[in-house]
């Protein structure tokens, strides 16, 4: 489901940054990979060249067969939207749209019709847990609450592949814990791809695979 | 502080430099208009008052008796007063040479014998002084200052062509004056000629314009001018020149003022604009102001620091508004000067742009401490703020919102102020007006932020609807941040409420001035000498009046004469014409009195008609009594009538001929109305006026009722462009409004455009957001600004045109300016989003979502 060949990730500024240095990698469809690793080794960085908000410098990242280096941004757009979906450690909703909205979103912006949108954001509501809090805003939710909207808004497109960026670095530990409960029973039931970035090595544990980065270069 | 200044406010405005660029706009474009307006008001006063000072040369008092001269035989009485030690008559004419964009020449007809007596004439190697029979023998003898003659390359015995009051007539140059003394005025654009050659040269009969005079050495002014005016008996003036300069000068700065709404317009919005930046940049300073603070920086230290900030843009704004103020000023100088002359028969010698430092620093001081009085509240607010709350991570907004409760009673109150000023300082004064509009604003810019919120509430499925998901994050966005919304919102509603008011006030006047118009130019042909109704250079000989009466098919004819008056500190018009037969086609609508006091009384000469605003700006009611000064001393007579009349902003009294005849002793015509009898040939009439006339004039004007009605439409259409040229500075405030909003909108939601674009929304969609955002606060701000517009239309027609003209207009919405105005606004909003819709697009997802 994932092939990257030798990715480097250079930020340029007034030093040069090799965030990432020839990282070969691959995950395999319905596969739930930690990636595990200090500040500064280069986790973030590759969840990003995986869910195409970034590029890499050179080197190959490949997603359900599809090229993203050196894709256009609109190309990269449609895979983020198609593919991809996200799990962010501070939730990331929108706090003007209720939990519904904001598991609707995704499917509104490409102006599917209510008839698909409405069932699609009730199933995946009732999935996390959340289909009485429907119309509750950000506001009024909890943490673990608003990581539970956040994972159906990632799950509402049926994307391939989940990302999932310290998914319970925001939660307390009961709630971690039940958000990593719910992300495995998504990965047994729907058989998405998660790869999740993390520190928590209970949540590592919970995965079938952990790599480890250090300074940008997969460890051994 | 200076640490603080380099490393926290100077990164963070570099950071943001188009939000920057766009408040310094803001500023720049108050002070800009402002110093423009005052410099171009204050130029134009120094340039008369050097004028006037520099043509007196010697003299200490000029005799004078109203527009229409003084009488030839009033010299020997002036100078028969005992302590006169000379005094010489004087023509005064500003005339147009031949040529494209030449500028006027002042002509002065003088006495060459006497008058070195009184001005230091210095003709170099000229033998004109030592024979001036020669020159005097000669009819079209001129002499040109040698600045003006170098200019239009002309030598000795050069011919120059000027526009008289018997057409363009070629002039000898035999004398060519040195550019000292009195040859400096007007620009060095003098010229001499005799004093009888001027006096036909300009139709001005048998009188002169003033008579210059000085005392001899032990006579105080003020004691001479006594003697004189007691020998000379009432209707006449005896003033120093600077006082005759000063009336003038009162004049245009009156005129100034009314353009000066557009400066201040321009600095209460950008006051604004400063103030939504300053609010922002105390929100997303919120964690280095929580670092600060932490770190043992006080709360003084904070408001300070924002306080300086806002000095600082003030400063820059202010500076380079005095750039573009001067730059401003040339075009707006040579503007008012155009329409103090067509108003009021100012006439400037140049456009040349006095730079007064006194305005400069009030121009700077005003952005300074208008940017530091918007950045107060902003910096209350960081001030304020616990080091413990700015470092909590979340959400910057809400904390940064005033109370609406707080912001509510202070609408009240303030509208409360507005009622009370509307009621009793409006109705008294100008100034007073102003003030009761600028509150009306403020009160409105305090309420109606509880109004923005349900509207975008009511547009939200609107935009969902037809835009989709975009159409509803927008409406969200706005309503998520109301200070942010709110802001530009009132910016606009500002904006588009001063364009309605001021499009209303125009379109109420055109309206009025148009119907009052086809009441009162009914005549068949209007006969003049001028392009206008009367000049003061270009009189027709009275007995044109009965050559016309004699053309087969005319009915009767009507000479008319028009003057300005000097009347308590105004110049009203005095209009002349034989009443009986003129008010009986004439209508105008009667404000108070009945037809027959018109047709009988004024008409008989017992007494006058007043326009409704000569009664307004005078407190006079039906039968008061007036006094004016004439010739033959001064003239009481009873008002009674009042008549809506729209003939000058000053006021106008109509006065049947018999008494002006009496009074003024003048028999000039301006203009020779002529009636036509049923079925009588117009073309015919036409012909036969031309054909008689011919050989005996070479300026005359022909014009029907519709031609002249269009002149006068052309003439009023200059006063007007002064309303679009305000029309145009609010639009420009109100885009720069716009954009700075949005700029910061993006700014503020880089994370949030992040995020959408990470979940899938697609370019067009990011910039779909942006400009439906932009949309939505047009709609909201555009129906708002409708609304304090239509309010403003009312208050403006009552109060402000009340005390600044003496005319209270009717009611007029202009439709026609509002339907053009909402795809106006339309357009510049979708412009006004182009920016911030590319630096939306330019987000990286990547990097606004690492933000935190």
């Amino acid at each position: 489901m994932i092939a990257v060949e030798d990715a480097v990730k250079i930020y340029e500024g007034k030093r040069q940054v090799r965030a990432l240095d020839g990282v070969s990698l691959r995950v395999a469809a319905g596969e739930m990979v930690a990636v595990m690793g200090p500040s500064g080794s280069g986790k973030s960085t590759l969840l990003h060249l995986l869910g195409g908000l970034d590029q890499a410098t050179s080197g190959s990242v490949r997603v359900d067969g599809v090229e993203l280096t050196g894709l256009a941004d609109d190309a990269l757009t449609r895979v983020r939207r198609d593919k991809i979906g996200f799990i962010f450690q501070f939730f990331n909703l929108l706090p003007t749209l209720s939990a519904f909205d904001n598991v609707a979103l995704p499917m509104r912006l490409q102006h599917r019709p209510a008839a698909e949108t409405r069932p699609a954001a009730d199933k995946f509501l009732q999935l996390v847990g959340l289909s009485q809090r429907g119309d509750h805003l950000p506001d009024e939710l909890s943490g673990g609450e608003c990581q539970r909207v956040a994972i159906a808004r990632a799950l509402v497109m049926a994307p391939r592949v989940l990302l999932a960026d310290e998914p319970t670095g925001n939660l307390d530990t009961k709630t971690g814990g039940e958000i990593l409960e719910l992300l495995r029973r998504i990965n047994r039931e729907i058989g998405s791809t998660l790869v999740m970035v993390t520190h928590d090595h209970g949540a590592a544990a919970a995965c079938d695979r952990v790599l480890r980065l250090q300074d940008g270069r997969l460890a051994a | 502080m200076w640490f603080l200044l380099r490393g926290v406010t100077w990164p963070y405005f570099r950071k943001h430099w188009v939000i920057t660029l766009l408040t310094l706009a803001g500023v720049t474009l108050g002070v800009g208009v402002y110093i423009a307006i005052e410099l171009s008001s204050a130029s134009l006063r120094v340039s008369l008052r050097r004028t006037v000072d520099r043509i007196a040369g010697k003299a200490q008092v000029e005799v004078t008796a109203g527009e229409a001269g003084v009488p030839e035989d009033t010299l020997d009485r002036v100078r028969a007063v005992d302590g006169v030690a000379a005094a010489q008559p004087v023509i005064e004419a500003i005339v147009r040479p031949e040529g494209p964009n030449e500028s006027s020449l002042m002509v002065l007809g003088v006495d060459f014998l006497g008058d070195r007596s009184i001005r230091d004439w210095d003709f170099e190697d000229q033998d004109v002084l030592d024979d001036p029979l020669v020159f005097l023998a000669l009819p079209d003898s001129i002499c040109l200052t040698k600045e003006f003659a170098a200019r239009k390359g002309l030598e000795l015995d050069g011919t120059i062509r000027l526009e008289t009051g018997h057409g363009w007539k070629p002039f000898t140059v035999r004398g060519l004056i040195e550019a000292k003394g009195p040859a400096t005025a007007f620009g060095g654009n003098v010229a001499l000629m005799d004093l009888y050659a001027a006096q036909f040269v300009f139709a001005r009969g048998r009188l002169f314009d003033r008579v210059d005079v000085v005392f001899d050495g032990k006579i105080p002014i003020e004691e001479g001018s006594k003697r004189l005016l007691a020998a000379l008996g009432p209707g006449y003036h005896a003033d120093t020149p600077a006082r005759r300069g000063a009336e003038m000068e009162v004049l245009i700065e009156n005129f100034g003022r009314t353009l000066a709404l557009g400066s201040w317009q321009a600095m209460f919005i950008s006051v604004f604009l400063i103030f939504n930046v300053f609010a922002v940049a105390a929100a997303r300073r919120r964690r280095e102001i929580g670092i600060l603070r932490s770190l043992g920086v006080a709360r003084g230290t904070v408001l300070r620091l924002f306080l300086v900030e806002g000095a600082i843009v003030g400063a820059v704004g202010a500076a380079l508004g005095v750039v573009a103020g001067l730059v401003l000023a040339r075009v707006t100088t040579r503007f008012i000067a155009g329409l103090t002359e067509m108003a009021y028969g100012l006439t400037h010698s140049e456009s040349t742009v006095v730079v007064a430092p006194r305005v400069l620093v009030t121009g700077i001081a005003l952005g300074v401490v208008s940017a530091v009085l918007a950045a107060f509240f902003p910096a209350l607010s960081a001030a304020r703020l616990l080091p413990v709350e700015a470092l909590a991570k979340g959400r910057f907004q809400r904390d940064f919102e005033g109370t609406s409760r707080l912001r509510l009673v202070l609408g009240l109150a303030v509208a409360l102020i507005a009622a009370l000023v509307a009621a009793t300082l409006a109705r008294e004064s100008f100034e007073g007006s102003v003030l009761g509009m600028l509150l009306i604003n403020g009160a409105a810019l305090l309420l109606v932020p509880s109004l923005i919120g349900p509207m975008v509430r009511l547009l939200r499925p609107v935009l969902q609807r037809v835009f989709g998901a975009e159409g509803r994050i927008a409406t969200d966005t706005l309503l998520q941040a109301p200070r942010r919304t709110s802001a530009t919102v009132l910016a606009l509603m500002v904006s588009i409420g001063f364009v309605l008011t001021l499009g209303g006030l125009t379109h109420s006047f055109r309206r009025s001035y148009t119907t009052w118009m086809e009441g009162v130019m009914n005549a068949d042909f209007y006969v003049t000498a001028s392009d206008r109704f009367f000049a003061k250079a270009y009189h027709l000989p009275p007995e044109f009046a009965d050559i016309l009466a004699g053309i087969p098919g005319v009915r009767w004819v009507e000479p008319f004469r028009g003057l300005h008056l000097e009347y308590r500190g105004k110049r009203p018009i005095l209009a002349t014409l034989p009443l009986e037969r003129t008010f009986k086609r004439l209508q105008m609508p009667l404000v108070s009195g009945t037809r027959e006091d018109l047709t009988e009384h004024v008409a008989k000469g017992e007494g006058i008609a007043v326009s409704d605003n000569f009664a307004r700006i005078f407190s006079l009611e039906r039968g008061d009594p007036v006094t004016l000064d004439t010739p033959s001393g001064p003239l009481t007579i009873p008002v009674r009538a009042i008549v809506q009349d729209y003939s000058s902003d000053q006021g106008t009294i109509w006065m049947d001929r018999s008494v002006y005849l009496r009074y003024w002793k003048d028999t000039g015509v301006d203009t020779i109305d002529i009636l036509l009898k049923p079925g009588a040939s117009r073309e015919d009439v036409a012909k036969e006026v031309r054909a008689r006339l011919s050989g005996k004039t070479d300026r005359l004007f022909v014009m029907t009722a519709s031609e002249m009605k269009a002149n006068i439409r052309t003439l009023l259409n200059q006063f007007f462009a002064l309303s679009y040229i305000q029309l145009v500075i609010a639009l420009f405030v109100a885009v720069l409004g716009i954009t700075n909003t949005l700029v910061i909108s993006v700014a503020e939601r880089r994370r949030e455009l992040g995020i959408l674009k990470a979940l899938g929304a697609e370019r067009r969609q990011v910039a779909t957001l942006v400009v439906l955002e932009a949309l939505g606060i047009a709609i909201v701000g555009s129906l708002l600004g409708t609304a304090l517009g239509s309010y403003l239309i009312k208050y403006a027609a009552e109060t402000i045109s009340a005390t600044n003209t003496g005319w209270v207009l009717p009611y007029a919405f202009p439709f026609g300016l509002g339907a053009a105005l909402a795809p106006l606004v339309v357009v510049v909003t979708v412009l006004a989003a182009l920016y911030p819709a590319r630096v939306a697009l330019a987000v990286s997802p990547a990097e606004a979502l690492e933000f935190e």
